[in-house]
C-alpha cells in the first residue's frame, strides 16, 4: 500500500474525454493508482507515488488529457520543493544554527544579593576569576564556581550558580562578620611630657625606666624586646607609664590701692567715613575724667563709644585672695586635664610687684599616664 | 479452436483441484457488506461514474450500480471499489 512518510504522493485531476482510458492506460503501465474520484463526466480525481508523475504525465499528455496538481504530500515532495527555494532553506539554517551557535555563550550575569554586598563587587570578583559575558558555557562548571567565589568572598554564607538560558543566574545569602577589630601597634613608647616616674605597667616590652627615673619629653619608655636576657624577642611596645608632672601657673591680683572701675555712663558718637574723612552725624561731648574708648566699625557708618571709668578703693586680705586665687588656677587647670590626671600636690609662692598688686604663682603635680605611642 | 483448448484446461485444472480463479483467470469478486468491493483478476475499467462502475473480466464486463463510488486502489489484478451499492451483475 502507499506509504506517505517512505514517498510522496501527488493528488491530480485529469481532464479528458474518456477518464476510463487514462486509468487504464495507467494500469496497464504498472503506475498505481488510489482514491479515484469521479468528479464529473471529464474529470477524475486520483492520487499517485510522486515517482510516478512524470510517466504519468506523459501518459494522459498522450491521450490528450490535462493534468492538474492538487494536493502533494511527503517528504520527498518537500524535499523537491525545497531545492527549488535554496536560498531560503539555507537562510533557515543558518539562522538555526546561528541561534543555537550564541546559546552556547553566557551573554548575561544576574547577580540577585541581600544587603551589604554589592552585584558590582561581585561582578569585580568573577571577572578576576575569568567569569564574564561572552564566555562559553562549557568553560564555566557551576559547582566549582559556587566554591571558589565561597573562598574569594567570605561574606557569602550561601551561594547557588546556575546557568539558565544564557544568563549565569547567581543567588546569594549574605553572613554578616562581626567588625574586625585591628589593634593598632606602635613601634615606640616614648614620654610626651618630662615627669617623675611614680609606675610602670607594660602589656608587651620590657621597661626602659625605672620608679624614680626623671625623664624628659621623647624620652623611650618601653623597649621594643621581651624577655629575660639572652631570651628576648621583638615586639611592638605598648603599657602605660604613670609619673609626676609639674606644672606652672600665676595670677596677678591688686589687693590694696586703688582700682580703676566702669560706672556704667556712656557716650556715642556716630559717623559716616568715606576715603578717610569723617562725617559726624552725632558727635559726643567727652566729659569723662578716665574712660574706654571702643570704636565699632560697619562699613560706612561707624561708631564710638566712651564708656566712663572712677578709681575705687580696693582693700583684700591677703591670704584668703591668695587661696581663692590657687583654687581659680587649679580650676584651670582641671579643664585641661585629661579624665584620670590626679593633682596630688600643690606649691604657692607669693610675690609683691608694686602699688599693692601681688603675683601668685602655683606649681601643681599631677600623676598621669605620660606614655605616648608612635609609630 | 481456443475454446476447445479452455475447456480442456478447466476440466485437466479440475481433476487436480486447483483453485478456480487463480487457474482459469476468473474474476474473484469479494464483497464486504455494501461498502467495499473487491475485484481480482480484472481486465481494466470500462466505465466509471459515481453511480456506476463497469469493470472488465474474462468473463465479460461486471456492472456494479450503487452510488458515491470512488476506487479505492488499481493494483496489477485487484481493484477496490468503495461506496454505497445496491446491485452487482454480469453482462455476458
Amino acid at each position: 500500500m502507499f506509504n506517505k512518510i517512505k514517498s510522496g504522493l501527488i493528488t491530480i485531476e485529469v481532464n479528458a474525454l474518456m477518464p476510463e482510458k487514462i486509468l487504464n492506460v495507467l494500469w496497464d503501465n504498472e503506475i498505481y493508482t488510489c482514491n479515484i474520484v469521479k468528479i464529473d463526466l471529464a474529470t477524475l480525481r486520483f492520487t499517485i507515488y510522486y515517482k510516478d508523475y512524470k510517466e504519468t504525465e506523459i501518459l494522459i499528455k498522450k491521450y490528450k488529457g490535462k493534468v492538474r496538481i492538487v494536493k502533494t504530500s511527503g517528504i520527498i515532495v518537500l524535499l523537491m520543493k525545497m531545492k527549488r527555494k535554496v536560498s531560503l532553506v539555507i537562510g533557515f539554517g543558518l539562522f538555526f544554527m546561528v541561534i543555537y551557535m550564541l546559546s552556547n555563550y553566557i551573554w548575561a550575569i544576574d547577580i540577585q544579593t541581600q544587603r551589604n554586598l554589592s552585584p558590582f563587587e561581585i561582578r569585580q570578583q568573577l571577572t578576576s576569576i575569568g567569569i564574564k559575558p561572552g564566555l562559553s558555557k562549557a568553560q564555566v562548571n557551576v559547582r566549582d564556581l559556587e566554591r571558589k567565589m565561597e573562598d574569594i568572598n567570605d561574606q557569602i554564607m550561601w551561594i547557588r550558580i546556575r546557568i539558565e538560558g544564557s544568563t549565569l543566574k547567581l543567588v546569594i545569602k549574605e553572613k554578616v562578620n562581626p567588625p574586625s577589630k585591628e589593634k593598632k601597634l606602635y613601634d615606640q613608647v616614648v614620654a610626651k611630657m618630662d615627669g617623675e616616674i611614680k609606675r610602670i605597667y607594660t602589656n608587651s616590652g620590657n621597661p626602659a625606666v625605672v620608679p624614680g627615673d626623671i625623664v624628659k619629653k621623647g624620652d623611650n619608655l618601653i623597649l621594643t624586646t621581651q624577655g629575660r636576657e639572652g631570651f628576648e624577642k621583638e615586639v611592638k611596645p605598648s603599657g602605660t607609664v604613670i609619673a609626676n608632672t609639674f606644672y606652672e601657673k600665676f595670677m596677678e591680683i591688686q589687693v590694696s590701692g586703688e582700682k580703676l572701675e566702669r560706672t556704667g555712663k556712656k557716650n556715642s558718637s556716630i559717623y559716616l567715613s568715606f576715603f578717610g574723612k569723617k562725617i559726624y552725624l552725632k558727635k559726643a561731648i567727652n566729659g569723662f575724667g578716665s574712660y574706654d574708648k571702643i570704636e565699632e566699625k560697619s562699613g560706612c557708618i561707624n561708631k564710638t563709644i566712651y564708656f566712663e571709668k572712677k578709681g575705687k578703693t580696693v582693700n583684700l586680705n591677703k591670704d584668703n585672695t591668695v587661696k581663692e586665687a590657687k583654687e581659680k588656677l587649679q580650676d584651670s587647670l582641671k579643664k585641661t586635664l585629661s579624665n584620670e590626671s590626679k593633682i596630688i600636690d600643690s606649691k604657692i609662692t607669693v610675690e609683691d610687684i608694686k602699688e599693692g598688686k601681688i603675683l601668685v604663682k602655683v606649681i601643681f603635680t599631677v600623676e598621669q599616664d605620660i606614655a605616648q605611642n608612635i609609630s | 479452436m481456443e475454446d476447445k483448448f479452455q475447456k480442456g484446461k478447466e476440466k485437466i485444472l479440475s481433476k487436480l483441484d486447483f483453485p478456480r480463479d487463480i487457474s482459469l483467470d476468473l474474476p474473484k469478486i469479494i464483497v464486504i457488506g455494501n461498502r467495499e468491493i473487491i475485484i481480482e483478476n480484472h481486465k481494466g475499467i470500462i466505465f466509471f461514474e459515481t453511480n456506476m462502475v463497469k469493470i472488465n473480466s474474462r468473463i465479460g464486463p461486471i456492472m456494479i450500480k450503487g452510488e458515491k463510488f470512488e476506487i479505492l486502489f488499481i493494483a496489477e489484478t485487484s481493484i477496490t471499489i468503495s461506496g454505497n451499492f445496491q446491485g452487482i451483475s454480469y453482462e455476458g
